[in-house]
C-alpha cells in the first residue's frame, strides 16, 4: 500500500525491490514537471510528451543505480537532457525546434491556454501578456540547445546551481558561466519584445 | 571593474550567488554606470518572463501511459542484468584480447617496440608526454624517440566505428543510467549550438595528426577494463575516433579524436579520476592557452571554470593505461 506521506526515498527503495505501485507514485509526484521541461525543451509537441514517458521509464530502468547522490527529481532531469538530446541528434544536430513557427496557427500555439478563472486582469490586459507569454516561449526555443537547457532549468524550474551541476553534469564554475552566457542571448532576443510591449 | 567584467557578473548577482566582494564591486560599478544598470533591468525582466510562462502539466493518462510502457513486470523485472549491460563492451574487448594475442605471438617490429615502449613508461603514474602539434614537429620528434613508433602496431587495431555504434545504442542505453556512481548523472549529449557546429566541422577538416595532441599516460590495475569504462563514459560523446589497442598483452592505448565540448568534459573525468595532472606545456598545444589554463586550476584544487576562448574545434588524446603493479 502506498501512502502519499511516504518520502521520495521510501518510494525508491521498495521501487528498487519491484514494487511497482511505489514507481507509480513517484511518476504521478515528478510528472507534471518533467512534461513541463520537456515542453518547453522541444516545443508543444508529440514527441516532447513522449520524451516525459521515456524519462520515467528509462529511470524504472535504471532505478537501482540511483545513489541519492543528489535528488530524485534531479535524477530524472539527467536522464531527461539525454532522451531530449538523443532526439536533438537524430533532427540532424540542427535542433532548432520552432515547432510554434511551423503550428503556422496564430491562435494555437500549442500550449495550454492560460487559465481565465485566476486572472484578475481585464482582457486585453490577458491578451498582452500571452501574447508576450508567445514570444517568450518562442525566444526560448531559438536558443541554441545548451543555453536552452540551462535557461529551462534555472529560470522556469528553479533548480539550484548544485542542481544544475549535477544534472547538466558540469562543473559550477561552467554552470555560472553558461548561464550568464545563456541568459544574456535570450536577453538580446528578447529586448525588442520588452520595448515593444512596454 | 569594467562594464564587460561587471556585465559577466549581472547573471549571478540577481541570483544572489556572488561572494561578498564581488557583489561590492558590481554594486559601486552599477550607481556610476547607466548602462549597466540598463542591462541588469533587462536581465531581470528577461528571468522574469521564463519564470512567468505558466507550467504545462502532463495530460490525463500520462501515469498509466508510462506504466503501461514499463510493462507489467514493474522495476525489478524491468532491470536489464550486469550481463547483458557489458555484453557488447565485453564482446568488443575479446575481440581486442584476441588480435593482441595474435600479435604478441609474432616477432614482429611492432612487438619490439611495443615492449621497448613499455619498459620506457614503467612506473610513470600520471605522467603526462606532450605531443606535437604539427606533422613536422611530429616527424622530428619521430627521428630523436624511436618508441613513439609503437603506435605503428597499434593503430592496426583501430576501431573507427565505435563512436557511431555508442550513438546508435543510445535508444537502449536507459538501464545504464546510474549503472555506476560516475555515470549516474553523465550527459552524454552531443548537444552542441551554432557555434559549436561551426567548429566541430572546421576541426573535422584537420587530419587527426594536426590537432591539438595531448598524451597521458595513467596506471590501473586492471588496464584494459579501465580503457572499457573510459570508452563507456564517451558513449554518445561526440567522437570522431576512437580506438583501443592492447600492446604486449599489458598496457592499453586508448586513442580519442573528440570534438567540441566533450573534449572539456572528458577531460575533467580524468582530472577528478586520476587525481592529478601535470603542468602542461601550452606551446606544444595549439594556443589554447585559457582552456588548458582551467585544467591546470583543476588540477591545483581550484574551481573549474569554463574558459572565455572557444575550446579546440577537436583534440587528439591519446591515453595509455599501464599496469599498476608491475
Amino acid at each position: 500500500m502506498t501512502d502519499s506521506c511516504d518520502t521520495d526515498g521510501k518510494l525508491i527503495g521498495r521501487a528498487v525491490a519491484g514494487d511497482q505501485e511505489a514507481f507509480g507514485e513517484l511518476v504521478r509526484r515528478n510528472k507534471d514537471y518533467v512534461y513541463n521541461a520537456a515542453v518547453h525543451l522541444l516545443g508543444p509537441t508529440p514527441e516532447a510528451e513522449d520524451v516525459a514517458q521515456e524519462v520515467f521509464v528509462k529511470a524504472c530502468r535504471g532505478i537501482d543505480g540511483f545513489r541519492g547522490e543528489c535528488s530524485f527529481s534531479t535524477w530524472l532531469y539527467g536522464i531527461m537532457l539525454n532522451c531530449v538530446r538523443s532526439r536533438w541528434r537524430k533532427q540532424g544536430r540542427r535542433p532548432d525546434v520552432l515547432s510554434l513557427e511551423a503550428n503556422g496557427d496564430e491562435e494555437d500555439d500549442g500550449f495550454s491556454p492560460e487559465p481565465e478563472d485566476t486572472d484578475a486582469d481585464g482582457p486585453e490586459e490577458r491578451l498582452l501578456r500571452e501574447e508576450r507569454r508567445d514570444l517568450v516561449r518562442r525566444a526560448i526555443l531559438r536558443l541554441p540547445t545548451q543555453f536552452r537547457e540551462i535557461v529551462i532549468l534555472r529560470d522556469l524550474q528553479d533548480l539550484s546551481y548544485r542542481e544544475l551541476s549535477a544534472a547538466l553534469d558540469i562543473p559550477l564554475g561552467t554552470v555560472k558561466s553558461r548561464l550568464a552566457r545563456a541568459r544574456d542571448a535570450l536577453r538580446e532576443e528578447l529586448v525588442p519584445v520588452f520595448m515593444d510591449l512596454s | 571593474m569594467k562594464c564587460v567584467k561587471i556585465q559577466r557578473l549581472l547573471s549571478e548577482y540577481l541570483d544572489g550567488e556572488l561572494c561578498r566582494e564581488d557583489r561590492r564591486a558590481v554594486e559601486q560599478h552599477l550607481a556610476s554606470c547607466d548602462r549597466c544598470e540598463r542591462r541588469l533591468e533587462e536581465l531581470r525582466r528577461t528571468v522574469e518572463a521564463v519564470a512567468d510562462l505558466p507550467p504545462e502539466t502532463a495530460p490525463d493518462g500520462f501515469c498509466n501511459d508510462v506504466l503501461g510502457r514499463i510493462g507489467s513486470g514493474g522495476p525489478a523485472q524491468q532491470k536489464v542484468s550486469y550481463l547483458e549491460r557489458w555484453q557488447k563492451p565485453m564482446m568488443v574487448a575479446a575481440m581486442f584480447l584476441v588480435v593482441a594475442g595474435v600479435i604478441a605471438l609474432l616477432p614482429s617490429e611492432t612487438a619490439h617496440y611495443a615492449r621497448r615502449g613499455d619498459h620506457r613508461n614503467e612506473r610513470e603514474s600520471y605522467r603526462r608526454e606532450e605531443g606535437p602539434i604539427s606533422k613536422k614537429a611530429r616527424s622530428a620528434e619521430a627521428k630523436s624517440e624511436e618508441t613513439t613508433e609503437e603506435r605503428t602496431g597499434a593503430e592496426s587495431l583501430q576501431r573507427e566505428s565505435m563512436a557511431e555504434q555508442s550513438r546508435d545504442e543510445e535508444g537502449d542505453r536507459g538501464g545504464g543510467v546510474g549503472d555506476r556512481a560516475a555515470e549516474t548523472m553523465k550527459s552524454s549529449a552531443a548537444a552542441m549550438e551554432a557555434s559549436d557546429l561551426d567548429s566541430a566541422r572546421a576541426g573535422a577538416e584537420i587530419p587527426p595528426d594536426e590537432l591539438p595532441r595531448q598524451r597521458i599516460t595513467v596506471e590501473a590495475e586492471k588496464p584494459f577494463e579501465r580503457a572499457v569504462e573510459l570508452l563507456a563514459f564517451l558513449e554518445g560523446e561526440d567522437l570522431r575516433r576512437a580506438s583501443l589497442s592492447v600492446k604486449n598483452s599489458e598496457s592499453v592505448l586508448v586513442d580519442l579524436v573528440i570534438e567540441g565540448e566533450s573534449h572539456f568534459r572528458f577531460m575533467e573525468r580524468l582530472v577528478a579520476d586520476y587525481g592529478g595532472y601535470e603542468k602542461l606545456d601550452n606551446r606544444r598545444f595549439g594556443g589554447h592557452e585559457q582552456y588548458l589554463q582551467a585544467f591546470e586550476d583543476k588540477a591545483e584544487g581550484k574551481e573549474l571554470t569554463e574558459p572565455e576562448a572557444d575550446p579546440p574545434p577537436a583534440v587528439h588524446l591519446e591515453i595509455q593505461i599501464n599496469p599498476i603493479n608491475r
